[in-house]
């Protein structure tokens, strides 16, 4: 099963402070997709109100196609993983497998112990007791082997050295591909997470900047690689939303379409195009120029 | 919008929300229990040993231990709504079938701490009559002797339900409307337990004995109602806490 979220003119607000302004947004069923936002952008508190930690102001959201506020049924199926984990901090790694293993019912124990097994976690072990990182490791764990149809990854692998994150991307792919679900992933690691993603949804302030499937968003630019002058000279004139050099070799990524014969022109000046960088992309979206 | 996949739910011999935060709930809270009334025991044991050893024993030592049968179920009622609420809603489940769970919970909890109390003053009495001292209930708001079994189960049933009601009352409240309301509701999320000790020591002034005793047992059934339907209220509505992000 995989359930599908909309929203539509959701507001939710921290007294006077308005942290999502009248979103509209749909995820599709049995997709991967990528919340990204600057910081206090509203990602953690809108997957708060899609798991019913928090109650909306305004506006209406369904999940499954109804309100998940104490909607059992629905709640059954969802399940958000903060990095601050939402665990029973005094008690073991195992006794917390089970309170969740009772709650999902697709849980799935043989996946929880391979992780366990894989993120090297002592299942007797407290919670308080790990470090972040183990932390961060537990609760992938929880998320992904409780097979929620709706699943939703808040910053949750954001504490695990780059090894383990590694890891977790492989298992979620992994068991994706055997159980496919709907899965929301917050992350700042654009440039790790982008391959898995399906669907991408940009807040900023608040405010739905963008969404759409990750292969349109990527073409909405392209990524030029050359030699300095030569990317220069084809760049020249164009937003250029990101640029590395190494030597004498520069990648651009430059925003917005490109017609057929501009990019036969790159090529012919010895030029190699790729799909645009989503991390410098989301940079130039979410950059201080973006509107409010 | 339900897609369909090879994922079929692994439901067994699931229990019910309800049933299952009971039993987790109670499971944690007996093994504390278990301890809290060891300690009362040994406690008692060795306050009893030196009193011997002064002088003439007087009056019951296990009686004293009823203030912490009070306030120590009180204190952990609020720790487990605070504790437990986030970790409830994002394992999937209701706040209403929480507030169930805790309610049914803190019911069965206060049978065990009443009964084990009762028992611990019944065994203590025993001990005393072979002694020969006088197990009397010094304790100025008790009005009936350690030998009305009824009685002492009653009050003790009584003082520690609303305990742990209120507890519940208490933490809930402050984990949903933050310090100040918390603070300022004080007088009515725990002036419930200071009421029904006073109904107990002072009866409702009726005449007739059975009809008095009735009337407060009524009176505090009526009570206990009324805190855990607030109690149920405040946590329908409760916000689990997080940063904004």
């Amino acid at each position: 099963m995989s359930f599908a979220v909309q929203t539509r003119d959701l507001t939710l607000r921290y007294g006077s402070t308005v942290a999502v302004d009248r979103v509209s947004l749909e995820i599709p069923p049995g997709t991967i997709c990528g919340l990204l936002g600057r910081n206090g952008s509203g990602k953690t508190t809108l997957l708060s109100a899609m798991a019913a930690f928090r109650r909306p102001n305004a506006g209406t959201l369904l999940v499954d196609g109804e309100d998940p506020w104490e909607n059992a049924r629905v709640l059954e199926g969802v399940v958000l993983v903060r990095e601050s984990g939402d665990v029973l901090s005094d008690r073991s790694l195992e006794d917390n497998l089970a309170l969740v293993a009772q709650s999902r019912p697709h849980y799935s124990h043989e996946l929880a112990g391979t992780l366990m097994d894989r993120f090297e976690l002592d299942p007797r072990s407290k919670h308080s007791a790990l470090s972040r990182g183990r932390r961060s490791a537990f609760g992938t764990i929880v998320g992904l082997a409780s097979r929620a149809p709706l699943t939703l990854l808040d910053e949750v692998h954001l504490g695990m050295d780059a090894p383990s994150r590694y890891e977790f991307y492989d298992a979620l792919l992994a068991d994706y591909v055997s159980h496919p679900r709907t899965i929301v992933l917050s992350s700042h690691l654009i440039e790790e997470v982008q391959r898995l993603l399906e669907t991408v949804v940009v807040l900023h302030h608040g405010k739905v900047l963008l969404t759409e499937d990750a292969e349109t968003l990527r073409r909405r630019g392209v990524c030029v690689t050359g030699p300095d002058q030569a990317v220069e000279a084809f760049v020249a004139g164009r937003t250029v939303v990101g640029r590395q050099s190494l030597g004498p070799t520069t990648q651009a990524t430059v925003y917005g379409d490109l017609e057929p014969e501009e990019i036969a022109a790159a090529r012919g000046l010895g030029l190699e195009i790729g799909p645009v960088d989503l991390q410098d992309l989301f940079v130039h979206l979410t950059g201080k120029e973006a509107g409010r | 919008m339900t897609a369909d996949t090879q994922v079929a739910p692994v439901r067994g011999n699931r229990r019910g929300p309800v049933l299952r935060t009971v039993r987790w709930l109670v499971r944690g809270q007996l093994v504390i229990a278990a301890w809290a009334v060891s300690v009362v025991l040994a406690g008692a044991t060795v306050a009893l040993i030196v009193w011997a050893n002064l002088g003439e024993v007087t009056a019951s030592v296990v009686q004293f231990s009823r203030q912490g049968g009070i306030w120590f179920p009180f204190a952990m009622a609020i720790g487990t709504i605070t504790a437990y609420l986030p970790v409830h809603v994002a394992a999937g489940m209701t706040r209403r079938s929480l507030a169930r769970a805790a309610v049914l919970a803190m019911l069965v909890m206060t049978v065990v701490y009443a009964v084990a109390l009762t028992v611990l003053l019944q065994v203590e009495r025993l001990v005393y009559g072979i002694a020969g001292w006088s197990h009397e209930l010094t304790e100025s708001d008790t009005s009936y002797a350690s030998s009305d079994i009824d009685l002492v189960l009653g009050t003790h049933l009584a003082l520690i339900g609303t305990a742990q009601l209120c507890g519940l009352l208490v933490g809930i409240t402050y984990y949903r409307f933050g310090g100040w309301w918390g603070t300022l509701t004080l007088p009515l999320t725990v002036g419930p337990i200071f009421g029904v000790m006073w109904i107990l020591q002072a009866g409702l002034g009726i005449a007739a004995p059975g009809l008095d005793l009735a009337l407060r047992a009524a009176v505090i059934v009526g009570l206990l109602v009324v805190l855990a339907a607030a109690f149920s209220l405040a946590t329908r509505g409760a916000t689990v806490h997080t940063a904004t992000g």
